[in-house]
This record gives C-alpha cells, sequence and structure tokens, in this order.
C-alpha cells in the first residue's frame, strides 16, 4: 500500500476552475475521504488522481512514482496508474461473467491463466462472493454488484483504492451493512483509499481523514473526530451535525481565547471560542451544535438564559426542542420530554464557536 | 496533448475521403471548363447561367413543392401509423411493425418502375380497375402522384423516429390525461405529440430533404412529362449543352449542398433535442396500449390499405413485369409467362457478375463500411476537441452532395491523385464512393449504439490498466455487437438499393445491380431492367431474413 | 425471327477457323505485322454504349478471327463514355483503345480535339464516303434508320404516319387517340434524340409545324430508350416519333409493337468508332476498328440490327438494300466537322428554346 501525495492540483474545464489549487496527502494504509456539497470538485479530484481528467497544474505521486506534473508536462496515462476506482454506478460490464469483470484487470496484467483462476476466486471469497462467479452483472442484487465492483478494484492489488460514491447506490438498510461491511474490509486488508462522498455519516464512519472540500479548494482535513469538534470555520462547522446559527457583534475579546458576544436576536450576552480576526463592534456568527445545548435547571449564571419552547419533536434516540430565540428559533437535543413554557438553556463556552461574519470574513 | 497516432490516420483519412472529392466539385463550379483543362481559368459565370436559367428554377419549385407534398403525407400518416402501432391495442401489432419498415427495402428506381407497370396508364391495377369500376382515377405521371408516392415511401422513417420517442413516453402522463376527461385522440394531441415533437421535427426534415434530393422517382415518373426537378435537372445538365458541362454541374451541385446544408444543420439540431428528450426522461415506467374500441379495425385498415399502396402494388408490378415477355391491356398475362428473362439474366456474364459484385459490396462491403464508419466514431467517442468538431461536420457534408455527381467526383479523385490511381477499375473505388456517400448515414447508426454504453464501463477498464483502445476492443464493442450488427444490415441495405453512385466507376469488372438498372434501362431492355430488379428485391430480402436470424431488428 | 439466327449461323460458318488465312487483296502487304503486334497486345479495351448481349456476335466474331485477342467492353452510356475518357486522357491513365458510340457530336468532338489515331482503315475504299473522316481515323459503321413506331392494338392502320407530314396531319385529325400518348426522345438528355431532331429541322420543311403538333398533343419526351419502348409496346403511349431502328429488334418478341419506315426520307443514324490517339493497344485496336468495317464484320453488324453499311453485304434493309427504295432520300450523317454544328453552346440553347417554345405553342 502506497503513500498518495497531490499538491497544487488545478483542474478546469473550459473557463470553469473545478479545482483550484488543492494539496492532500494520504499515507500508507490509511483511508481518507473526500467530502463536500456537490460541486465543490471532489469528484473532479477523484477521477483526477485515477487519470481521467486532465490537471492543468499541480502533480500526483504515489510513492516515488510520479503520475502527474503539471510543469514537466508528465501526465501518465489512467491505465498506466495502476490504481482500482470503484464506479459510483459500479459499472460492471455486463457482457462479461463476475469472474471474468474481476479477472480482467489480471488478464490484463499478463499474469498467466492458472494464477488469474486462483487470484480471482481468492479475490471473489475474500468478498464473501463464492459461488457466484459465473453469473452476469444483471443477475446479482445491488449489493453484491457492489462487492464485485470492488473486487474487480482490488484482485490486482493496487496501491491505492478509490470509491466513488460507493454506497449511494444502495437502499438505506442495505448501506448501512455496506457501511460496515465496508470499514472491517478496509481495516482487515490495510487497504490506502480515497474515497468520495457527499454523506457525513458515512464519511465520519469509513474515514481514518476527512478531507472537506468546498468550491475547488480544501477547507478542512482533520480526523472525524477532530474535524466534527474542532471546526477551523463556519463551513466546516455547519457542515456537520445539526446546527443552530447566532447573529451578534463583539462586545469583549477575553483572555484565553475566548470572545463575548451580544445576541442580536436578544439582548443575551455569550462567551465562546475566538474563531476569525474580529475586533470590538465587528458583526459575528456564532455556530454551536444541537446537542451541546443544555436544558438545565432554572437559574442565572454564565452562559445561561431562560427561552420559551415553542414544540418538541420525538426523534426515537432523543428529543428535539425548539425554543423561540427572537423572530427566529433555537434546536435543542434533549434525552428528556419536558413541558411548560420557560426554561433555562446552558452552552459550554467551548462549544460556542464565534466566527466572522461570512460577508466580513472574505 | 500529442494525438494518439490512430486517431490521427482516421481524422485524416476521414478529411481526405470527404474533402478531396466535394474540393474538385467547388474548384470546378468556379472555373470556366474542366479542371483539367489548361485553358479553364476562374470565372463565376457558371453561377451566373445557372441562376439566370428559368429552368433551374422551375426544376427548384418543383423540388420544393414535391418535398412540401411529400411532407404533408408522409409526416401525419407516419405519426398517425407510430402511435397506431407502438401505443395501442391494434390488431397485429407485432407483425405490423416490421411490414412498416418494408418500403425501406426498395430503390426508388425500381419503385418508380414498378408502379408503372402496375399502376400506369395501362398498367395491371388501373386496367382491372377500369374493367370492375369502370374507371381508374390516379395519374402516376402527375406532379401530385410524385409527391404522394414519395411521400409515402417515406412513412418508414417518420415511423422509425416517431415510435422509438413514443416508446420513451410513460403511460402514466397518458393516463393522467384519461383520467381528467380526455378521450384517446386528445390524448394523442395534447400529450404525445408535443412529447414526440423533436422526434417528428427531425424526421420532418429528414422527408423534406429527400425531396429536394429525389432523383430516382422524379427520373422515371416525371421526366417524360416534362416535370422537372433539382436532381434531373443536373442530370440534363449533362448533356444539354452538348459537351458535358462540368462547371454548370459542380455549380448546381454546390448550389444543392448550399440549399441543403442548413437542412442537414437543422437535423443535427432536433436530433440533439430528440436525443436529450429521450435521455432527460430515462427508463419510462411500463406502458399499457390505449384502448381504439371500435376504433381498431377502421385503424387496421388503414395501416393495410397504406402497405397495400405502398408495398404490394409497386412490388407486385415488377415482379409481374419480371415474369412475362409483354404486357399491355389486351395481353393476356397467362400467354406470355416465362422465365426467360431469369434464365438470360443467369447466362449472362456480366449479369452473373453484377450479382455477385452486389452480394460482394453490399455483405463485404458493407461490412467494411461499417468498421470504418465505427472507427470514426471511436475517434470521436468521449472526446470533446476541436478534432471531434471537425470531424461531426465532415461526416454531415456528404449528405448535401446528390450520388450521380459524388460518383463523379469519385472518378476525378481516382484518376487525378496518383496513389489511387490503379484501384481506379476495381470494386474499391466502387466501395469507396459508397461508404463516403453514405456516411452521415452510417456513422450516426454507429455513434448512436455507442452513445448507449456508459462512459464508466470504459473508464472501469481504463482504470484497472486497459489502454483506451483495448478498452474498446474489450469492453465498448461487444457491447455495441448488436448495434454494429444492425448497422451493417442498413448499410448493407443502402448499398444494395443505391444506384446513381455507380454509374461513373462501373468498369468492366465492376458492375453492381443498381449502376446495371440505370445502363440498361437506357441501352436495353426492361425485360433485364424488371428481372434485375427483382433479383435485387430477392438479395435483399435474403440479407434480411439472415440478419433476423441473427437476432438483428431493423427498430426497436 | 428465322433469318436473324440463320444469318448469324451463316456468318460464322464462313468465317476463317484462323488467324492467318489470307486478308482480302486490298490490304496491305505488311498487314500481318499489325496482327503480329495485337496478338502481342492481346486484348483490345472497348467502350461502347452497348450490352455484352447485344454485342456478342460481334466480339465472337474477331475473337474467333484472332483467336489471341480478347474484347474488354464496357458498356457505358455515350455521355459517360465522353466524360470518362476525357477525364481519364487528361489523368493520363488507362483507358479505351476503341470508341464507339452513337453520340455522333460528342465523337466529333473528341476527333477535333485530337484523340484519334490518324489510322486510314484498308477498308476505307468499300466504304460510302461520307462513312470516313478523313485524316481522323474516324469512321461510321452502321446504318440505323429513325423509325417511327406504334401500338398496333391502339391505332387502325389508316391511323399509323406513314411520312412526316403524316404525324402532325393525324394528330390534329384524332386527337383524343393521341393526346399524351405519343414517346419520343428527351432531346436535352438522349443524344441520338437530338441529333435526330436537328436533322430532321434541316429535311422537312414543315419540322415545326410538326413540333407544334408533337406540342399540342402533350407529347412525353424519353430518357431511356428502353423505357420509351416499353411504353409503346405496352399500350401506355400509342405511337413512337424517332425511334431508333433497334426498336424493330426489342418488338420482335411483341405482337403489339408495329414498326413504320418513313417512306418520305429517312434520317440515318451511325455509331462512329475510331481507335484512341494514346491508346495502349493500338494494334488491336486497328485490327478491331478494320474487323468492324470489314464484310464479315459488317454481316454480323446487319445480323445485330444495326444494319451494314457496305455495298457487299446483303440482307434486308442494308444501305445496299434501303437505296433501291429510297434513293437520295436517305439523309446519312457525314463524319466530318459538319457534326459539332450544335456543340455551339449559343445554337444549341437557342435551338433548344425554339423547340420547346413551339412545343408550347402547339398546347
Amino acid at each position: 500500500m502506497g503513500n498518495l501525495v497531490i499538491t497544487d492540483l488545478h483542474v478546469s474545464f473550459g473557463a470553469f476552475k473545478i479545482l483550484k489549487g488543492v494539496s492532500l496527502e494520504v499515507g500508507r494504509g490509511e483511508v481518507v475521504v473526500l467530502l463536500g456539497p456537490s460541486g465543490s470538485g471532489k469528484t473532479t479530484l477523484l477521477r483526477a488522481i485515477a487519470g481521467l481528467e486532465a490537471p492543468q497544474l499541480g502533480s500526483i505521486r504515489i510513492d516515488e512514482k510520479v503520475l502527474f506534473q503539471g510543469d514537466r508536462r508528465l501526465d501518465v496515462p489512467a491505465e498506466k496508474r495502476d490504481l482500482g476506482l470503484v464506479f459510483q454506478s459500479y459499472a460492471l460490464w455486463p457482457h462479461r461473467s463476475v469472474f471474468d469483470n474481476v479477472a480482467y484487470g489480471l488478464k490484463l496484467r499478463g499474469v498467466d491463466k492458472l494464477e488469474i483462476a486462483t487470484r480471482t476466486h481468492d479475490a471473489l471469497k475474500e468478498l464473501g462472493l463464492s459461488g457466484l462467479a459465473e453469473r452476469f452483472p444483471h443477475q446479482l442484487s445491488g449489493g453484491q454488484q457492489q462487492r464485485v465492483a470492488i473486487a474487480r478494484a482490488l484482485v490486482y492489488k493496487p496501491p491505492v483504492l478509490l470509491l466513488d460514491e460507493p454506497l449511494s447506490n444502495l437502499d438505506a438498510k442495505l448501506r448501512d451493512e455496506a457501511k460496515a461491511w465496508l470499514r472491517s474490509l478496509i481495516v482487515d486488508l490495510q487497504l490506502s483509499a480515497v474515497m468520495v462522498t457527499h454523506d457525513q455519516a458515512e464519511a465520519m464512519a469509513l474515514a481514518d481523514r476527512i478531507i472537506l472540500l468546498s468550491d475547488g479548494n480544501v477547507v478542512q482535513e482533520d480526523t472525524p473526530v477532530g474535524i466534527y469538534n474542532n471546526p477551523a470555520n463556519i463551513f466546516s462547522a455547519e457542515f456537520f451535525g445539526t446546527n443552530n446559527r447566532i447573529l451578534g457583534t463583539v462586545v469583549e475579546i477575553l483572555e484565553g481565547g475566548r470572545t463575548r458576544i451580544r445576541c442580536e436576536a436578544s439582548d443575551i450576552e455569550l462567551v465562546g471560542e475566538t474563531r476569525g480576526n474580529y475586533r470590538v463592534g465587528s458583526a459575528v456568527v456564532a455556530v454551536v451544535r444541537a446537542e451541546r445545548i443544555q436544558v438545565a435547571g432554572a437559574g442565572s449564571g454564565p452562559n445561561r438564559f431562560p427561552l420559551p419552547l415553542a414544540h418538541s419533536m420525538f426523534g426515537g434516540s432523543r428529543w428535539e426542542h425548539f425554543f423561540r430565540f427572537g423572530p427566529s428559533l433555537l434546536r435543542v437535543y434533549g434525552e428528556r420530554q419536558i413541558s411548560g413554557d420557560d426554561h433555562w438553556l446552558e452552552i459550554q463556552p467551548e462549544h460556542l464557536w464565534i466566527f466572522d461574519a461570512p460577508e466580513a470574513a472574505s | 496533448m500529442v494525438m494518439n497516432p490512430s486517431r490521427a490516420v482516421v481524422i485524416l483519412v476521414t478529411a481526405g475521403a470527404v474533402c478531396l472529392p466535394l474540393g474538385i466539385l467547388f474548384y470546378q463550379s468556379v472555373l470556366s471548363g474542366p479542371f483539367f483543362h489548361a485553358d479553364s481559368h476562374f470565372t463565376l459565370d457558371a453561377f451566373g447561367f445557372v441562376l439566370r436559367d428559368p429552368e433551374f428554377w422551375v426544376a427548384l419549385r418543383n423540388s420544393l413543392l414535391v418535398a412540401t407534398g411529400m411532407l404533408v403525407v408522409a409526416l401525419p400518416l407516419g405519426a398517425l401509423l407510430a402511435l397506431l402501432v407502438a401505443r395501442t391495442d391494434i390488431p397485429g401489432r407485432g407483425v405490423l411493425e416490421p411490414l412498416i419498415l418494408v418500403p425501406i427495402l426498395v430503390s426508388p428506381v425500381v419503385l418508380a418502375l414498378g408502379y408503372v407497370v402496375a399502376a400506369g396508364p395501362v398498367g395491371f391495377y388501373t386496367v382491372w380497375s377500369k374493367q370492375l369500376f369502370g374507371v381508374a382515377p390516379w395519374n402516376i405521371y402527375s406532379p401530385v402522384a410524385i409527391a404522394v408516392i414519395g411521400g409515402l415511401s417515406h412513412v418508414p422513417y417518420v415511423f422509425l423516429y416517431v415510435s422509438t420517442a413514443l416508446k420513451g413516453v410513460g403511460s402514466d402522463v397518458e393516463e393522467a390525461a384519461r383520467t381528467t376527461g380526455a378521450g384517446p385522440l386528445r390524448v394523442a394531441l395534447d400529450v404525445n405529440l408535443p412529447l414526440v415533437a423533436p422526434a417528428l421535427m427531425f424526421s420532418a426534415v429528414l422527408v423534406f430533404f429527400a425531396g429536394v434530393e429525389m432523383f430516382g422517382l422524379a427520373l422515371v415518373l416525371g421526366n417524360s412529362n416534362n416535370f422537372s426537378m433539382l436532381a434531373v435537372y443536373l442530370y440534363k445538365l449533362t448533356t444539354r449543352l452538348g459537351v458535358p458541362a462540368y462547371h454548370l454541374m459542380a455549380t448546381v451541385a454546390v448550389l444543392i449542398v448550399l440549399l441543403t446544408f442548413p437542412l442537414v444543420m437543422l437535423q443535427r439540431h432536433y436530433l440533439k433535442v430528440a436525443d436529450k428528450f429521450v435521455t432527460v426522461r430515462g427508463k419510462a415506467a411500463r406502458q399499457r396500449p390505449l384502448t381504439l374500441g371500435a376504433w381498431r379495425y377502421p385503424a387496421l385498415m388503414l395501416a393495410l390499405a397504406w402497405l397495400a399502396v405502398t408495398v404490394i402494388v409497386p412490388i407486385s408490378g415488377i415482379t409481374l413485369r419480371a415474369f412475362v415477355t409483354y404486357w399491355g391491356p389486351n395481353v393476356n398475362l397467362f400467354d406470355v409467362l416465362t422465365l426467360d428473362q431469369f434464365r438470360f439474366v443467369f447466362s449472362e456474364p456480366v449479369l452473373v457478375r453484377g450479382i455477385r459484385n452486389s452480394v460482394l459490396i453490399g455483405v463485404v462491403g458493407g461490412g467494411l463500411a461499417v468498421a470504418c464508419y465505427a472507427a470514426i466514431a471511436f475517434a470521436a467517442h468521449r472526446r470533446n476537441d476541436e478534432w471531434t468538431h471537425l470531424m461531426d461536420y465532415l461526416i454531415l457534408v456528404p449528405r448535401a452532395i446528390p450520388g450521380l455527381l459524388a460518383g463523379l467526383a469519385f472518378l476525378w479523385v481516382f484518376l487525378f491523385i496518383s496513389p489511387l490511381a490503379p484501384l481506379r477499375a476495381t470494386l474499391f473505388s466502387i466501395w469507396l464512393a459508397y461508404t463516403v456517400v453514405w456516411l452521415p448515414y452510417g456513422a450516426r447508426l454507429v455513434s448512436s449504439s455507442l452513445v448507449q454504453v456508459g462512459k464508466e464501463l470504459e473508464e472501469a477498464a481504463v482504470s484497472i490498466g486497459a489502454t483506451r483502445r483495448r478498452a474498446m476492443f474489450d469492453v465498448t464493442l461487444p457491447l455495441i455487437r448488436v448495434g454494429l450488427l444492425t448497422s451493417w444490415l442498413l448499410v448493407f441495405l443502402m448499398f444494395e438499393r443505391e444506384y446513381s453512385t455507380g454509374v461513373y466507376l462501373l468498369t468492366s469488372g465492376t458492375e453492381v445491380i443498381g449502376a446495371l438498372l440505370v445502363t440498361l434501362s437506357e441501352t436495353g431492355s426492361m425485360n433485364q431492367v424488371a428481372a434485375l430488379a427483382v433479383i435485387n428485391l430477392v438479395l435483399i430480402g435474403i440479407g434480411v431474413i439472415t440478419a433476423f436470424r441473427f437476432g438483428v431488428r431493423l427498430h426497436g | 425471327m428465322k433469318w436473324y439466327s440463320a444469318m448469324i449461323a451463316t456468318g460464322l460458318a464462313l468465317m476463317p477457323a484462323s488467324a492467318f488465312s489470307a486478308f482480302p487483296d486490298y490490304y496491305p502487304p505488311d498487314y500481318q505485322a499489325i496482327v503480329d503486334a495485337a496478338t502481342a497486345e492481346g486484348k483490345v479495351v472497348l467502350y461502347a454504349p452497348l450490352s455484352t448481349t447485344t454485342l456478342r456476335p460481334l466480339i465472337e466474331g474477331f475473337q474467333a478471327e484472332y483467336p489471341g485477342i480478347t474484347v474488354e467492353l464496357n458498356d457505358l452510356n455515350t455521355v459517360v463514355i465522353y466524360n470518362r475518357f476525357i477525364s481519364e486522357a487528361a489523368g493520363g491513365a488507362q483507358s479505351a483503345d476503341v470508341l464507339w458510340s452513337s453520340a455522333l457530336d460528342l465523337q466529333a468532338k473528341l476527333v477535333t480535339d485530337g484523340h484519334s489515331l490518324d489510322y486510314a482503315s484498308p477498308e476505307s475504299a468499300h466504304l460510302p464516303d461520307w462513312a470516313v473522316w478523313q485524316g481522323k481515323g474516324a469512321y461510321g459503321t452502321t446504318f440505323e434508320p429513325m423509325i417511327f413506331a406504334y401500338n398496333k392494338d391502339a391505332l387502325k392502320p389508316e391511323q399509323v404516319p406513314q411520312t412526316h407530314a403524316d404525324i402532325a396531319r393525324l394528330i390534329t385529325e384524332n386527337l383524343d387517340t393521341f393526346s399524351g400518348r405519343i414517346a419520343s426522345y428527351n432531346i436535352e438528355t438522349a443524344g441520338l434524340g437530338f441529333f435526330a431532331i436537328t436533322q430532321d429541322s434541316k429535311i422537312f420543311p414543315e419540322f415545326w409545324t410538326l413540333a407544334r403538333a408533337l406540342g399540342a398533343a402533350s407529347s412525353r419526351f424519353y430518357s431511356s430508350t428502353g423505357e420509351m419502348i416499353e411504353s409503346i409496346a405496352s399500350g401506355e403511349n400509342v405511337f413512337g416519333y424517332n425511334q431508333p431502328s433497334h426498336a424493330s429488334s426489342y418488338g420482335r418478341d411483341n405482337p403489339s409493337l408495329g414498326i413504320v419506315f418513313p417512306q418520305d426520307y429517312l434520317v440515318i443514324a451511325s455509331r462512329m468508332a475510331f481507335v484512341t490517339a494514346k491508346a495502349q493497344n493500338p494494334n488491336a485496336g486497328k485490327l478491331f476498328l478494320d474487323y468492324m468495317l470489314s464484310q464479315r464484320g459488317q454481316q454480323i453488324i446487319d445480323g445485330m440490327g444495326f444494319h451494314s453499311l457496305r455495298d457487299d453485304v446483303t440482307g434486308p434493309m442494308t444501305r445496299e438494300d434501303l437505296t433501291k427504295t429510297y434513293g437520295d432520300r436517305l439523309k446519312p450523317p457525314v463524319m466530318g466537322p459538319g457534326l459539332l454544328e450544335f456543340l455551339d453552346q449559343d445554337k444549341r440553347l437557342e435551338f433548344l428554346n425554339t423547340w420547346k417554345s413551339s412545343l408550347s405553342a402547339g398546347q
């Protein structure tokens, strides 16, 4: 398994810039997930790694092997990159049996027949497809098709496995199973993998590291826990989880990376983490996850304030409460049903992230 | 990026095969005499002559009128038949569908000769009609008849495109209209019609186009009555000034190209719209046929009547003619029945050779042509550079040149491009001319099956180590196998039917039936022409049946 | 018809069996040298608007006489012959050794443009003067009267025109019978038709009356000989004006097709042949030309329905035979620059316009 390094990669289609200088590194045995909304360039990045899109600038290397280097006009064609790519649609060849689909990569590498058979059957077995070798793609279920697609990409042991939205073609229940299966496969086989998804839950479950893309740039990269708990900017913060956005103005910059703001919706003052370059009087946006607001007992204190309950929804594992907060609503996860009018809420300062207001941020 | 060499070769060869003959034509049109004469000089006189010639304008007007007439006949009828067969419970749907395509198999010249024998002033059916009803209220030589026959014989093309589009319309949208209270007719007009509009427009342009360039029908049915059309005008120019006036012929060809190229572009446009419609809609819900109720049998009668007029009348006419020595109102056909004409054809080495060559050029040549079309389609496949755009236009151009002149242009190419000269007297020259003349049609056939192959199927092969070429052979080609076989069948049909392109390239040893039909009807007797025409039909029939055995379908 | 096959049989029987048999005494003493050279060439390439079927007797006769030489016939229409030949000549490509075509004007054009080999055939002295284009090596080879054809079931005997003058008269008297049912060549596309019409216009003083009558009857004009004769034989048309003489042979099997040799005069068409200047096989070409003009060759040509122009060939409607009936009312074409008259563009267009306006004036 190899070490993939991408530096300052630019891809544009005509005048339209898709990737605006992306750099990233995938270590040996590491699973990196490219995450981002549609149009962020994540699929283009994956296809550029595979050699299916032509970048204009930058470089792509695996270990010592340079796959692409813009300034040297070096571009190894897709078929020479020796990577494994799993397509969103699986792209199984309908005219070939499962065996032939999987064996094709070995055949191309001039492996002798006997070894092809052994290795193909091993790969099928590894992926739980034994006994399906002679079937054709249309005779398989969606989950089986996905496994064949992965087997096809893995059979010749590529240094890095690329997966394009591997779970999106499965229905909800199957997807959960496949997610667990895929994670254990990746861990068992110690794969280096780059995976594209737009689903944050999928990304957090499967990734060693998440690379969040927006508008052709890397917005943040970190472990799932890191990126969830410590977002670097408002985009990161709002991309994951269920969030509340609180608009306000800076009242005071405090010691220890804290800032006090006055909320626009009411006269409450709150203290949170300083995550921007603002001064006293600047307009700011504070973000807090719904599960980080506590419904506390009555009584004032730092970062505590009372709000009237508007309504509640039961979500199975938890309750979702909505509080009237000026003209808007504040969303709070809780374990218990609550009733009545006003409740005291509390936000720990480390969970209230204060960013520049987007207009000012740029 | 450096272009891969095989793609460069394909683009270069295609450009050469299209541009050389066309270039000679354009060059010839601005000269005062044959381009190979030293004393020819640059002049626009030829354009002046043609544009001042009242007969050109008459021919142009007639062409436009006939084309419009064909449109009026073919479009509603083709669309109606498509609707009936594709979407209703008309009896015998399964049988009707292949039957409706039969007129595609018959060359216009054979069709015209068949009508003369069957429905001409003393034709079999005319005489019978007069005996039975006292009248035969038609005149196949009138301009109206030419437009009607042209229109009727182009119904299958409209049918093909419209029914394909109709099959993409889900039942749910029709049912939604039915539940709100619309009858079958309203549903057809308000729901189906707008949805198939792009396909309809495309086939409208196609039919109009066919009308503008009509040659065989116009020559046989119109010419003797002084009814001229553009292609016939061009044909007459060959002799009108005594010595063939190449510059004038080339000028008319250029004018025809200028006139038809916008139509080609229009067709291209509608094709794109229609393709978009199909892809956007994706998989349609299972269709349930509309119920016609009391209208089932009248609808069937309409379809059968059309078949009778378009297929049975002319084919029975030419077939009867092939089995009798002579005919006429006072001739009892049973007295003159004979197989002599066929015995004669098969005893005549030239004609036997013509039959053999026709089979060769249709089957082998058709296969090779499809291979070329596939190479061309692949060169443009999944690429979006300026070369692809160039190819895109390049392959459309031959559509606009009449076959007769394309043949002459190719004669020049083979004469004046010295590396090709040794190939002139071989079947290769005819094959190349056919292949280029039918390039727009063939390339479209292949590329339409190519676009159905998902892009990621090829990329999957490339991503695991196959070169693009390898991916093409291992993935794309096997997937479009049926599409390629179908293209082969259709190209075979076109090559067997083709009659005008080969006339100039025909040499002792390279005779083909199509061109022999033209030459023989000028100098020889109609006995042989009729027998050859029937043999031609039989060959085409055998080809179609063989292809069906291999699972190839003309449609659907 | 019996006489036809009998004639071929006789012709074949009379043929010498060997290439080395004596030539007629008027042949030059060194003629054998041409034969030897031709045999070495081994073939002769012929362009003619004739099918192999029609030409087979002549080819077989030639090959019986010169067994080592094959005849490669390209059956092309007259315009294609001209186009192909000049293109091939300009391209320096291999082309025909002998051009043999009924399009006299196009042939004459090729001859005056220097495409013919000036070969004085030893048979020249035995041909009528008009058939020899002195100093150019071009020869008339056949004697084909332009005739009338009619449908016997459709016309009563008294309705069948016997002279050119009859046509206009009978049309006027029986307009219902003739209207839309007279066939002739389309003179814009059929070279033979144009030739015959221009000859008529010069010979027949009331030609333009005839033209108006043809217009009045909405006559139909064909490009294709096959279709034209078929239309008369089937009864679709009842009368054919300016039909080629071999129409009679097409009608042989068809009892409905009647033939009339106009009594006032006969326009004669003839097929011009010459060896091409840059022939690849010039000797074989000369040999073939001489054979066509020879007594044996002419006997076969006569049997093919194209009629012989030699005095010493016997048979019905040879030149010899027709001369007895018609005397100087036979109007053969003179092989010479006069044939170029209507290749002058203005003159030709003027004639075509006059012809067309006369036709429409009659309507």
